[in-house]
């Protein structure tokens, strides 16, 4: 009797799961801030040859967060990993103005594809810390989301090393997937 | 109750059980490739269900085990597929995940999508993640990736968990082949794993150990001496250490080293592991096959064979049937080398016969046959008759040339012998058996004079009922060489004369030449033969009635006069083993002569052999394909590549005889010439990618050689007009030039040749004409660039053309084996031997060398050669100019103090050319 009653309660309150895709170019800080929104903490990366996955429990939300490389040779294989993606988590290094068009071109190629389509848009405006960093606004324009109609977004300043900025965008993404 | 009756009881009260529910058997893992690979889309799913994936994974592996095969495309999907079972922290599923990955053949470029998520559970706390992580990634990692995770391995080697351990060693040694830097920088670790107390460990540590030190000579001694010294070791990983020191008393004659380590095996054949026991046992009986002096006694590098074998004697009677397996097929081996030691153990090898495993039966069998003593050879052959209906074709050859063998050994006893292989013969077998039965009758036959005729009655028996012709054939002509010699001849002409009667066309035409030998051989016979031949007058086989005619003239001297020599000759040619002249080659000449001069004698010297005729074949097949390629080319002049320099000059093929010979016939008449004898190779003169590309050939004849220089100009926007060469002979009392013929014009990527016609003009000093030079040699031409009509003149340098012995040979290609025999069929006293000092660094190379500047074909797979050995033996095969076969016999070796060292021996049938051949290598 008792088993039934907790599977049951489990099935009422228990934990919700989403599966979200952490992308954008190399050395944006996704492996960064894969771990920051697992353990909290800063580890030391090495450019991530392949993917990571981890599971992350958030507001009674379990995520399941895959971060892939951003190297080029791995980018043709994100899309092997999109389907039944509930998010995407786009990462930009904010201080490296001159890679932001490639930044945008990957995004437009990526949000084109079927297997993507009206999943949710979270981008990060990453690396604030760095002198130089582009606002949000900048990043916004520069990769051009304000043309972007058919889902829902955000854009959020972060620093992935700082802590900051990353909880504020969790929160708007918890609370997008929670009305879905 | 005892153990005993329990134990039935249970057996009983199962098999109750079982008979309850007498349902099939269904293997819950085996599906078809499609559904299986279609099910595995659940590892896609948005929850993952371990069980099921863990299922799915292992109907996946069945699959593979079972040798289907996947297309690339399905595993590239199956191993993306894989890799979302990452997300799953189930530890049993990431087991299976990671036998996958390891199991299918996924492509580099995308394998090494896993790299980070194994190097992260490389640094993980399960011992199982860890472990299996280092195993798959040593598949997967690449040099530069493998030096990233180098701390990690390190690590991972002194690992507490053996299993860890373990997994990072057998990582090291795959890595040794892709990146055996990093893995040397691991000596410490590993060599501390040596002595680890996990027998696993120590095992595979001393594998990677022996890996890293092995191209290290001295280093690899010391190690191995080092490690026989220090105890408790795993029996696997004595086995082991025991083979390294076999390997290392194989390679060295070191005194000392030799001492340690001989003292090493003779101490593990005390060793408690049979095992290890077996295997010192073992490295005594191949060392006993290396080391020849202690050969026939009973000494092994001074050490005494009886503990070895006492071990080994020991094993005959386990009651484990491998053990006694072992054991025999050990002995079986030493036999071949010292029967006289392996004959100790006789009394317990006889038991052996009656054993309940044939294999183990067979091997002591052909052990004892090797061992036994001429007293006991009856009772030998009395037991293996009752045993032949029992084993595999396969023991039966076996068993029949041990029988050669032994009857070889011990002549007398050839009666009980022979009888044995005879009633073999009757019995069923298969074609290779009676084959083999055959050719030990025949061998026997030829090597045991008062054998003979036993022997030959045997054989004829057998063709009295043989179901395969080729074997009757191969009988009738072995008849007719050897019946002559015998008391009486005429005994074996009704068994001859039967297959006349009986048999189809292939074996009637071999007994009627059998017959026509007997009759040439044995004058009084001659008669009687011909009214045996008579019958076959009538054959209603072309051939059969052709033949016999042909030699029932012969026989009875019906073609006199000039025929008369023709027939002699013929004569010849019949009793000869084999032609020295193509048969296709003979057809096609003797066509040419009757079309062209039949009024002429035809001479048989002029026929080109096998070798000659098929290179002009190939020659001829190579310009026909090169004209139509031109033509094609004609045809589209306005498609030449714009490329210009870049294009490599296509290959050149050297045209036929009579092409050579017409062109150059303004400078010497064809008859002058003589036959084409062969062409060399085409051999560049110039650089590949040089302005003017060229080629020259060299065609031999016996007293001129005609050099083709191949002409490519290779600038598009040039035209090189009156080219000539400038040639310059060196020693003009050797070599004089007929005349050269130049190329008018030679536009942008038309191949043209232009000639120089050399004569001989001495017959060298050993009357073969094989006279050598070097010749320089340089094109000279007016260049004409695009609008330019004038142009200036200019030579451009070519490199010296030499003609070297290698030049006078074309190599000869022989089947396995067949070296040995054309080797001892030729004198040795007309045998050419030299000794040298040469200046190459490996054996390899001086193989190489000494193939290319002889010109000769390796034999038996002589061109491979055992890069760790100290000597090595290279076969050699060619054709000399005029027809002549070669042989060369050269044995190279490596001494630190005195480099490469080589005696050559070479045999032909003229002594004077085996000289000169051996002379050339100076």
């Amino acid at each position: 009797m008792g088993i039934i009653f907790s599977q049951l309660f489990q099935r009422l309150f228990g934990a919700k799961e989403v599966r979200i895709l952490i992308l954008g170019l190399d050395n944006a800080g996704k492996t960064t801030i894969l771990y920051r929104l697992q353990m909290d903490e800063v580890v030391q990366t090495i450019p991530t040859i392949g993917f990571n996955v981890e599971t992350v429990q958030y507001k009674n939300i379990k995520f399941q967060v895959w971060d892939l490389g951003g190297q080029t040779s791995i980018r043709p294989y994100w899309r092997c990993y999109y389907p039944n993606t509930n998010a995407i988590i786009y990462v930009v290094d904010s201080a490296d103005a001159e890679r932001l068009p490639d930044s945008r071109q990957e995004l437009q190629l990526m949000l084109e594809e079927e297997e993507l389509k009206g999943v949710t848009l979270l981008v990060f405006a990453n690396k604030q810390d760095l002198p130089g960093a582009m606002t949000a606004a900048q990043v916004s324009e520069g990769l051009g989301l304000t043309n972007i109609r058919n889902r829902q977004w955000a854009i959020f300043q972060t620093s992935a090393l700082k802590g900051r900025g990353i909880q504020e965008g969790l929160d708007w993404l918890v609370n997008v997937l929670a009305n879905q | 109750m005892n153990a005993q009756t329990i134990r039935e009881k249970i057996t009983a009260a199962v098999k109750e059980n079982f008979k309850s529910e007498e349902k099939p058997f269904v293997n819950p893992y085996a599906g078809e490739k499609s559904t299986v690979l279609l099910e595995t889309r659940a590892f896609s799913e948005p929850h993952l269900n371990a069980k099921k994936c863990c299922h799915l994974l292992t109907k996946v592996l069945y699959l593979i085990t079972q040798g289907e095969k996947l297309s690339s495309k399905e595993t590239t999907d199956l191993f993306f597929g894989a890799t979302k079972l990452f997300q799953s922290s189930s530890e049993r599923l990431r087991r299976m995940t990671y036998l996958l990955i390891k199991s299918i053949k996924v492509s580099e470029t995308e394998v090494f999508i896993v790299t980070s998520t194994l190097t992260k559970d490389m640094s993980s706390k399960s011992d199982c993640y860890r472990a299996n992580a280092i195993r798959v990634l040593s598949r997967i990692l690449d040099p530069s990736m493998a030096a990233q995770i180098d701390r990690y391995l390190k690590n991972a080697i002194v690992d507490k968990s053996p299993f860890v351990a373990s997994a990072a060693i057998i990582c090291g040694i795959n890595l040794m082949r892709s990146a055996p830097e990093v893995v040397r920088r691991w000596v410490n670790e590993v060599t501390e794993s040596v002595s680890s107390k996990s027998p696993m460990v120590q095992f595979h540590a001393l594998g990677l150990l022996y890996e890293l030190k092995r191209n290290d000579r001295l280093a690899l001694h010391k190690v191995v001496s080092q490690l026989t010294k220090s105890f408790g070791k795993s029996p696997m990983a004595e086995c082991l250490l025991i083979r390294y020191a076999t390997q290392v008393l194989k390679a060295e004659r070191d005194s000392a080293l030799e001492h340690a380590l001989m003292d090493y095996l003779e101490s593990c054949l005390r060793h408690k592991s049979e095992m290890a026991m077996f295997e010192a046992a073992k490295a005594f009986c191949e060392l006993a096959v290396v080391d020849e002096q202690g050969s026939g006694g009973a000494t092994v590098f001074g050490y005494d064979m009886l503990p070895a074998l006492t071990v080994l004697q020991i094993f005959l009677t386990s009651p484990k049937p491998v053990v006694r397996f072992a054991s025999i097929r050990m002995l079986n081996k030493l036999a071949q080398v010292r029967p006289h030691v392996v004959s100790r153990c006789n009394v317990d090898m006889e038991p052996l016969l009656t054993d309940q495993n044939r294999n183990i039966a067979t091997l002591a069998l052909t052990t004892l046959l090797k061992t036994g003593h001429e007293s006991n050879v009856d009772r030998l052959i009395k037991q293996i008759t009752t045993f032949m209906t029992e084993i595999s074709d396969n023991f039966k050859v076996e068993v029949v040339r041990a029988v050669k063998t032994l009857c070889l050994t011990y002549p007398s006893k050839y009666k009980v012998l022979m009888a044995f292989l005879s009633s073999n013969l009757r019995e069923e077998g298969s074609a290779e058996f009676k084959k083999d039965i055959v050719d030990a009758l025949i061998l026997l036959v030829e090597q045991i004079p008062q054998a003979k005729e036993t022997g030959l009655l045997h054989l004829c028996e057998f063709i009295e009922d043989c179901e395969y012709p080729s074997l009757c054939t191969k009988i009738l002509s072995f008849l007719g060489n050897e019946t002559p010699t015998t008391s009486s001849p005429s005994k074996f002409i009704r068994f001859i004369y039967n297959r006349l009667i009986l048999e189809n066309a292939l074996v009637r035409a071999a007994g009627v030449d059998a017959l026509t030998k007997i009759a040439l051989k044995c004058p009084t016979l001659k008669k009687d033969i011909l009214t045996l031949l008579e019958s076959c007058t009538t054959d209603n086989d072309d051939e059969v009635r052709d033949r016999t005619n042909l030699y029932c003239n012969m026989l009875e001297g019906k073609m006199g006069g000039k025929d008369g020599d023709l027939l002699v000759e013929f004569n010849g040619v019949l009793m000869k083993a084999d032609l020295e002249f193509s048969l296709d080659a003979l057809c096609q000449t003797l066509e040419a002569h009757i079309a062209a001069q039949p009024e002429l004698p035809f001479d048989v010297k002029a026929v080109p052999t096998e070798e000659a005729y098929e290179s002009q074949k190939a020659a001829m097949q190579a310009i026909n394909a090169a004209k139509q390629q031109a033509q094609t080319k004609a045809k589209e002049p306005t498609k030449a590549p714009a490329a210009g320099k870049a294009e490599a000059p296509s290959p050149v093929s050297a045209p036929s005889a009579p092409d050579i010979a017409a062109k150059v016939a303004d400078l010497i008449s064809a008859e002058d010439l003589g036959a084409l004898q062969h062409s060399c190779k085409p051999k560049l003169a110039t650089e590949s990618e040089a302005e003017y590309v060229v080629q020259v050939i060299k065609h031999m004849y016996i007293n001129h050689v005609v050099l083709e220089f191949v002409t490519t100009n290779t600038l598009q926007d040039q035209v090189l007009e009156d080219v000539d060469i400038k040639f310059t002979i060196g020693d003009p009392s050797s070599w004089g030039e007929l005349g050269r013929l130049g190329i008018e014009a030679l536009p942008y990527d038309r191949p043209a040749s232009a000639y120089v016609v050399l004569q001989k003009m001495h017959e060298g000093d050993d009357g073969l004409r094989t006279l050598l030079g070097t010749f320089q040699a340089a094109l000279d031409y007016t260049v004409k660039e695009e609008g330019d009509d004038l142009g200036y003149r200019d030579t451009y340098p070519m490199e010296n053309v030499t003609i070297a012995m290698g030049d006078y040979m074309v190599p000869r290609h022989l089947r396995p084996g067949e070296f040995k025999s054309m080797w001892e069929s030729l004198q040795q006293a007309d045998e050419a031997v030299s000794k040298f000092s040469l200046n190459f660094k490996t054996l390899e190379s001086a193989a190489t060398g000494l193939t290319t500047s002889l010109n000769m074909a390796p034999c038996d797979k002589s061109d491979k050669v055992d890069t760790t050995a100290r000597g090595h033996t290279l076969l050699l095969s060619g054709t000399f100019i005029g027809g002549l076969q070669v042989l060369c016999k050269a044995l190279i070796g490596l001494d630190q103090s005195y480099g490469c060292l080589l005696k050559l021996a070479c045999r032909s049938k003229n002594p004077a050319a085996s000289q000169a051949i051996v002379h050339s290598v100076e």
